[in-house]
């Protein structure tokens, strides 16, 4: 117990010791993570947003006119008992033309000419959840597309596909980022180990001397690394929150337009705590990496 | 030869080592309670045709740095309960020597034994253990200036891992029995050089080393104050601790009136007065 005491208050006094060095790079660290966070920030949304876009994958299976009412019923019950399908809804010639002029109450000039309705009924079908990848709506479709009564199948794969390969490249950006900026949390964090190290050197002589082992010796620094570490992750997404906010109260009317409805968040508790537990463990690495080149060079 | 250290210090547990500070080799010295007593202290030790033992042995040592001999085939052995001076010059090879015997560096050529150990093979995570049965003082005390005597005292204990009880009581004796402990509160830099030293050697016997190693403990000390730390140390050595100091002061060698080894240029030039 003692020895935990000691090890935690030798912790608290390297970081007392070297104040200016802490705070500056508890600083660096924070601002370091805090550009990887802006990342993150940015990818969790962005798939919050394909997967909410996901969920809404419709296939229109529009049907002929001249399509029997038993033909119809036959092919509504087909496609519900496909293991694919979630749901079918009808959507008569009548509906069809009541949601247009719903829709586009001021273009409602462009049917008037026709003395007939032009516009097909279809089928509404919503997809099930495993089957929402574009390569399965895309089989499922192929496979509807030759059944009779079927006029056209549609449903928005180019718009899905296109956003799915920006969050893969946004993944990328992200890695390769993040691990530069992790690497540089080390090596400042690893410096600032390296400076408490030295000011300390006789100090540590005579630990040896007096029998404690290596890695007695090295908790303190290591416990140093870890706080400073996740010190700088905590102040970063305090940052980041800040940011976000304010963000959010600028723009808040144009994301909602953007959206319709879909609010850009913010990290999740969990997320916030592996964020101030990453900057932790970036921490403790830098401050062993310093501990090894510091017992290196002296044996 | 009554000495000051005796008439100040001694009290409570070391009051009965007093009469084996006369310079002659004690065979029987029973140590109750003190931290200085929890070692295995045979009953029967050098000298009286009895049992040797030895607790540093060097074997045709020698040692550079960077193609500078610093010790040249050095043969030496010390026996349990012995109290040797080297002697020598800077620069004679007493500090590596010493270097040699707890492990701070090995030998380029050559065995170091140390109760039957072979030091220059330790792995670097026995050395502690090694280190845990020696005590060092040093001329410039190297003491932790952050930290109390107290503290200071307690961290060979608290590096072990004893409780804090035991720790207590063994440092409070220990500060009692060298003399400082109404310094206990007191940092480093508070004190003098004589009390500094007296820390010094509290902090190296408190968890009661089998053997102790000095190097110029009496440095830049006046002649009373060497004097009365050579005395602790004749007390440390008889109550069974071998000793053995590193110095260049004759006076040392005049009071000691013990085994000399001289040291010159990295070679023994002498070794005069073994069973003194």
């Amino acid at each position: 117990m003692k020895r935990v005491t000691y090890l935690l208050t030798e912790a608290l006094t390297n970081i007392r010791l070297n104040q200016t060095t802490t705070i500056v790079a508890v600083a660096t660290t924070a601002f370091t993570m805090a550009c990887f966070g802006v990342f993150l920030l940015l990818y969790l949304n962005l798939r919050g947003v394909t997967s909410t876009l996901q969920d809404d994958i419709k296939v229109v299976v529009y049907v002929t006119d001249a399509v029997s009412a038993q033909a119809l019923a036959d092919l509504q019950a087909r496609i519900k008992s496909d293991r694919e399908v979630a749901g079918v809804t009808y959507v008569s010639k009548e509906q069809a033309l009541t949601d247009f002029r719903e829709q586009f109450p001021s273009e409602g000039y462009l049917l008037q000419g026709l003395g007939e309705n032009p516009l097909p009924a279809s089928l509404l079908v919503t997809m099930a959840h495993p089957s929402r990848s574009s390569e399965a709506v895309k089989r499922w479709a192929d496979r509807l597309k030759g059944m009779p009564g079927v006029a056209q199948v549609q449903y928005n794969r180019d718009w899905i596909e296109s956003v799915g390969g920006v969050i893969r490249y946004i993944e990328w950006i992200a890695i390769a980022i993040g691990s530069i900026l992790a690497a540089a949390s080390v090596t400042i964090i690893g410096s600032t180990t390296r400076l408490t190290l030295y000011a300390r050197r006789d100090e540590i002589d005579i630990m040896r001397l007096i029998g404690a082992t290596g890695t007695f010796i090295r908790i303190p620094y290591l416990i140093e690394g870890a706080i400073l570490g996740a010190l700088g992750g905590a102040l970063s997404l305090s940052m980041l929150k800040l940011g976000f906010e304010f963000l959010k109260l600028r723009l808040g009317t144009q994301t909602q337009l953007l959206g319709g409805g879909m609010a850009f968040t913010f990290f999740s508790s969990q997320v916030s705590f592996l964020i101030v537990m990453m900057g932790l463990l970036l921490g403790w690495i830098g401050s062993w990496v310093s501990l090894v080149t510091f017992e290196r060079a002296r044996p | 030869m009554p000495s000051r250290c005796q008439g100040n210090n001694y009290n409570g547990e070391w009051s009965g080592a007093g009469s084996v500070l006369a310079p002659r080799r004690s065979r029987h010295v029973h140590c109750r309670g003190a931290s200085l007593d929890e070692r295995k202290t045979p009953e029967s030790v050098i000298g009286d045709g009895g049992v040797t033992e030895p607790m540093i042995q060097f074997f045709h040592v020698s040692k550079y740095y960077g193609g500078r001999l610093a010790l040249s085939d050095i043969n030496l052995q010390i026996e349990k309960g012995e109290f040797v001076l080297l002697m020598g010059a800077s620069g004679a090879g007493k500090t590596t020597l010493l270097k040699l015997l707890f492990g701070s560096e090995r030998p380029d050529e050559g065995q170091v034994f140390v109760q039957n150990r072979n030091v220059g093979r330790l792995k670097a995570s026995e050395v502690p253990s090694l280190r845990r049965t020696l005590g060092f003082v040093f001329q410039d005390f190297r003491l932790l200036p952050k930290k109390t005597v107290y503290d200071n005292v307690a961290m060979p204990l608290m590096v072990q891992g004893v409780s804090r009880q035991n720790t207590r009581r063994k440092v409070l004796e220990t500060l009692k029995a060298v003399g400082v402990e109404h310094r206990k509160e007191s940092r480093p830099a508070m004190l003098s050089a004589g009390e500094q030293q007296r820390v010094c050697i509290a902090r190296a016997v408190v968890n009661g080393p089998i053997i102790l190693l000095a190097d110029e403990p009496t440095g830049n000390m006046d002649t009373q104050l060497a004097g009365e730390i050579i005395d602790l140390f004749k007390l440390i050595n008889a109550r069974g601790t071998t000793v053995v100091i590193a110095t260049h002061n004759r006076q040392v060698v005049d009071q000691v009136k013990r085994r000399v080894v001289t040291l010159n240029q990295g070679k023994v030039v002498s070794d005069e007065g073994a069973g003194r």
